[in-house]
């Protein structure tokens, strides 16, 4: 595949040279700060937490006026996955890694009489009625594996429930395990702190946007900017938590909302994106299409087109469909792909 | 051969309490099946044990049970996989094994040194019902050929017909089997093409298909459009795609909703239950109420009788276990059936004193040993080698609506299924799999490998992967190599304490040849989508890639390792499972294949595992045919243990009810 053409360093020479990138609406700001209030962080201080929100800010932002990271509160979901093991039992009956199926209650059931949705929807078994969070259990060591991801080996190696091979194994560096991710955030949101703070005299979160997206390219170890020589260097810590933070702050975008981020679920809407669409699916029964013994046939599908007839007797034969657009694609999407893949 | 080292400490607490489970099974006055492993082999064997009413059996998974109310009303079987990218294809999955307590390691070859990798290898999910519940469905028959293709190259028991490798035949032949795929594809709920005309002829689209004696149990459901495209131009260029055979329901079936196409299947588990896998054969044998399940149940040591049997063979005496509880317990076993992977059951076999790993400085060598006389435990590890080719297409192809891929083409699998069709100068690729899919989380981290921050921005709102990706992927035939090993790595434990199975592959030349062979036709293929001719003529591929594979093997079809073979210098198992040197040591799964044909391998397994049961129900899989016509005959009698124990199939219907084999016990289907 060809590389994309994309150059950040005309993207950020843009940006600075058009002084501060478009500002973000007031009343976004606010609001952040608000939910910054409300948040009942489980493990980010006051301080990270700000520092966090804004690096996921610039990570996905929102400057083409469509939500990003900020509005989706990735920084939301990455504090529920750092602060896993710590919810209070009223927020959550398990620890907070996998959310519990099967639905979200967000889709109907399908209507097979009528075909289409139909107007009834399941309860949501990712909440109880009291809104709680509902997760699958850890069984087996599996909260171990867990803690030891979050927390560091020392959950394992100091554990004398453990065969001391095992723990042996960890120790050596037999068996690898990533940084701890609680020690990286908390290092690495301090060290963007810092670099701000000699870059522009202020933390991250407050320093202006154009300096922020400057530390992260340097961060991300892209392009330096270039002319004035003035590029911040970026301490370890935080140059180790970048890929980390951007892969949280990306998952905290476009996974379900009961993880805490996708707030609303509207960075699918963004993405043109169903998300979880059971129990509906993607086939809607026709009942013009049923046979009599087999039950409701899977026909008309609004996204993949219009069929054509099955014929449960003559043999089966395949479904076909017409080709349709898709009505809400932009038609010229497949130009501007071409263009971001440098092939025009 | 000597006891293995008896029962560990601390297991006196355990012994009684075997004593006194013994006892109460006494009561029923059936001898006692054990089964290692619920996945698709080990719930098929244990249906069928436990529906021909001679046996009470006992099945240890060591994953969790995630359906509630499993065994009960099926209506009333519950779950928790919800259509959730993060949980099951970002973040180690909720029923994966996980890395960091369950290692594997690797190496390419034993010169590589004792590992070059630690992590994650070819694992699969586990928990009760096993792989099946994260797959996508495939469920493909093999050809006629893909059973004797060594002597049909010139090959023959002794003499491989491909340098370096231990190419050779199955111990059957399709003909053999073909009731067990019959009677699988309608146990289990699979849809597909082939169907039954007005005169009664089966007739199949699918001319690469070997012949079937029963239609597919439902009609295939909606095509994804993504694969339609493809399957326009692989026509337009002489090639036959297919809808292809899959154990999903197209229509509410045995209890289970259709599908709806919800976009979440490959590395998902069903959230409405209309994937068709081990856990609805689980459910099934459960209902007997002749089976006991006990989830997180991992176990760690076969228990070998000392002294030998009738004919100096080796008997399991009991099996022991860590509990959920991390408590060691110990079971007796009147006989015991590995289902646990190729890979986990050869960690078990060598941890339980049966075969030896390879001598390292010579690691092409057999060693006869203990339990093993060819010396071949554990050799052979085959996977399929995938031969990715994707392009980006400038139309919206939505390749997530669906069921990941509802087409395949069979034309690069190699000459056509008949031996008549033979041409050994074509060489063998495998099954090629239209389409696939990529989620947003995905999407989204795959192109910080390219773009940050709102160049990446502008890159996911008009989504080149997730929107316009098509993929196509032949899972090509991979050549059994002695050197190619499962052995226990010499230092690294897991969380039980227990050495990890170590993994030892590099690919024969033959498979790589055959994917440099091909991978141009995959490419010609997507560039033939759209233009002149076609029923798309609007779309067209804006860019035409080739996915290298992986060093560290990742491939969830798993074959080989104990191979089963004619007589026990050639493989490790019988034509019917039982390990030559055990008189009550049966394996299932697709460790038993000799040779790993380039189709997806569930439904063999599941044929092959009904076969096996069906071999020990009769009292055949006691007897060691070592002959062609022995097998032959062989087979009829494990045919009526078909007719017997699932009359209400069509397959059942078609052999009619022959009756009970003279030498085969009585055996009553439950109700």
């Amino acid at each position: 595949m060809a590389r994309l053409e994309v150059s950040r360093r005309g993207f950020l020479a843009g940006a600075v040279a058009g002084g501060a990138a478009t500002a973000l609406p007031v009343d976004l700001v606010a609001r952040a700060a608000s939910v910054l209030a409300a948040s009942g962080a489980r493990f980010f201080t006051a301080a990270e937490y700000a520092t966090c929100d804004a690096l996921s800010a610039r990570i996905l932002p929102s400057d083409d006026g469509r939500p990003g990271a900020r509005e989706a509160r990735a920084v939301d979901f990455i504090d529920l996955f750092l602060g896993a093991f710590d919810l209070p039992a009223s927020a959550a009956d398990q620890p907070a890694i996998w959310i519990r199926g099967p639905f979200s209650g967000r889709n109907p059931y399908p209507d097979p009489i009528a075909g289409g949705a139909s107007s009834r929807y399941p309860p949501s078994d990712m909440r109880d009625a009291a809104g709680r969070r509902r997760f699958l259990p850890l069984t087996g060591r599996r909260a171990l594996a867990w803690r030891a991801r979050l927390e560091g080996p020392a959950v394992i190696t100091e554990n004398p429930e453990l065969p001391d091979p095992y723990r042996a194994a960890i120790k050596r560096g037999l068996i690898p395990l990533d940084p701890p991710l609680r020690s990286l955030y908390r290092a690495g949101l301090a060290a963007f702190d810092d670099v701000a703070r000699v870059a522009a005299g202020g933390m991250f979160a407050d320093v202006p946007t154009s300096v922020q997206d400057a530390i992260l390219a340097r961060a991300s170890g892209g392009t330096s900017l270039g002319g004035g020589g003035h590029a911040p260097t970026i301490a370890q810590p935080a140059a180790q938590l970048y890929p980390v933070l951007e892969a949280h702050t990306l998952q905290g975008c476009f996974a379900l909302p009961e993880y805490g981020g996708n707030r609303d679920a509207a960075m699918w809407r963004f993405a043109r994106w169903e998300g979880d669409t059971q129990p509906l699916g993607n086939t809607v029964y026709d009942p013009a299409l049923a046979d009599a013994d087999l039950g409701p046939a899977q026909g008309r599908n609004a996204g993949f087109g219009r069929p054509g007839v099955y014929e449960p007797r003559g043999g089966y034969r395949e479904v076909r469909l017409v080709s349709t657009p898709d009505p809400a694609a932009d038609p010229g999407e497949g130009a501007a792909i071409a263009v971001l893949l440098g092939l025009r | 051969m000597g006891r293995r080292g008896a029962v560990a400490a601390g297991a006196t607490v355990a012994a009684a309490a075997v004593t006194a489970v013994a006892a109460a099974r006494r009561g029923t006055g059936r001898p006692r099946a054990v089964v290692v492993g619920s996945g698709a082999a080990g719930a098929t064997v244990a249906r069928v044990l436990a529906r021909s009413g001679l046996y009470d059996v006992l099945v240890l998974e060591k994953g969790p049970l995630l359906h509630p109310g499993l065994g009960g009303d099926i209506a009333s079987v519950g779950n928790m996989f919800a259509g959730d990218e993060l949980a099951y294809e970002i973040r180690p999955s909720p029923f994966a094994q996980d890395p960091l307590l369950e290692p594997r390691s690797f190496r390419p070859t034993a010169k590589s040194g004792m590992r070059t990798f630690v992590g994650e290898v070819n694992n699969l999910p586990t928990l009760v019902g096993g792989a099946t519940a994260h797959y996508d469905a495939k469920a493909r028959r093999l050809r006629e050929v893909d059973f004797l293709t060594n002597s049909l190259l010139g090959g023959g028991p002794d003499s491989p017909a491909i340098a370096g490798t231990t190419y050779t035949d199955w111990p059957m032949r399709y003909a053999h089997l073909e009731p067990f795929y019959a009677v699988m594809e309608e146990l289990v709920g699979v849809q597909g093409p082939a169907y039954r005309d007005g005169s009664g002829a089966i007739v199949n689209p699918n001319p690469l298909e070997s012949p079937r004696s029963t239609p597919f149990a439902m009609p295939p459901g909606v095509a994804m459009y993504s694969n339609l495209v493809l399957a326009d131009a692989a026509r337009r260029l002489g090639l036959h795609p297919a809808p292809v055979p899959t154990a999903v329901n197209s229509r509410p079936y045995r209890g289970r909703p259709a599908c709806n196409d919800c976009a979440f299947c490959l590395d998902f588990g069903c959230p409405i239950a209309a994937k068709g896998g081990g856990i609805w054969l689980l459910h099934d044998a459960l209902r007997t109420g002749r089976v006991e399940l006990r989830s997180e149940s991992t176990v760690v040591r076969l228990e070998v009788a000392g002294g030998s049997r009738a004919g100096g063979l080796g008997h399991v005496e009991a099996v022991t276990y860590i509990d959920a509880e991390g408590s060691r317990q110990t079971e007796t076993a009147d006989l015991v059936v590995l289902a646990c992977t190729p890979i986990e059951a050869v960690r078990l076999a060598l941890r339980s004193g049966i075969g030896a790993p390879p001598d390292e400085r010579d690691p092409a060598a057999r060693r006869p040993a203990a339990g093993d006389p060819g010396g071949l435990l554990g050799r052979n590890l085959m996977f399929h080698r995938q031969t990715v080719v994707y392009g980006v297409f400038d139309q919206d192809l939505h390749p997530h609506r669906g069921r990941t891929s509802t087409h395949t083409i069979d034309d690069l699998a190699g000459s056509g299924p008949s031996p008549r069709d033979f041409d050994a100068s074509i060489p063998r690729g495998g099954i090629l799999e239209l389409g696939g899919n990529a989620n947003p989380i995905f999407e989204a981290m795959a192109m910080t490998q390219v773009a940050h921050g709102a160049a990446l921005k502008r890159i996911l709102a008009v989504s080149p992967f997730r929107r316009h990706l098509n993929t196509l992927t032949m899972q090509g035939e991979d050549m059994p190599q002695l050197t190619n090993a499962v052995d226990l790595d010499p230092e690294i434990v897991d969380v039980l304490g227990e050495p990890v199975p170590r993994i030892t592959y590099s690919p024969h030349r033959h498979e790589v040849e055959a994917a440099n062979r091909y991978t141009p036709r995959l490419q010609e293929l997507l560039g033939a989508v759209g233009g002149t001719g076609s029923a798309y003529p609007e779309l067209h591929a804006l860019e035409i890639g080739v996915n290298v594979p992986d060093q560290v093997p990742n491939d969830k079809h798993i074959m080989g390792t104990h191979r089963m073979a004619l007589d026990s210098e050639h493989g490790v198992c019988t034509p019917y499972g039982r390990m030559w040197a055990f008189d009550n040591l049966y394996c299932a799964g697709g460790g038993l294949f000799p040779t790993a044909p380039g189709y997806n391998p569930t439904l063999t397994i599941w044929a092959l595992s009904y076969w096996v049961a069906a071999a020990i129900v009769s009292g055949l899989g006691a007897t060691g045919h070592r002959t062609a016509a022995q097998v032959d005959a062989g087979a009829a009698t494990l045919t009526r243990v078909i007719a017997q124990l699932d009359a209400d199939t069509m397959i059942a219907r078609r052999l009619g009810r022959t009756g009970v084999a003279d030498a085969a016990p009585m055996i009553t289907p439950a109700t």
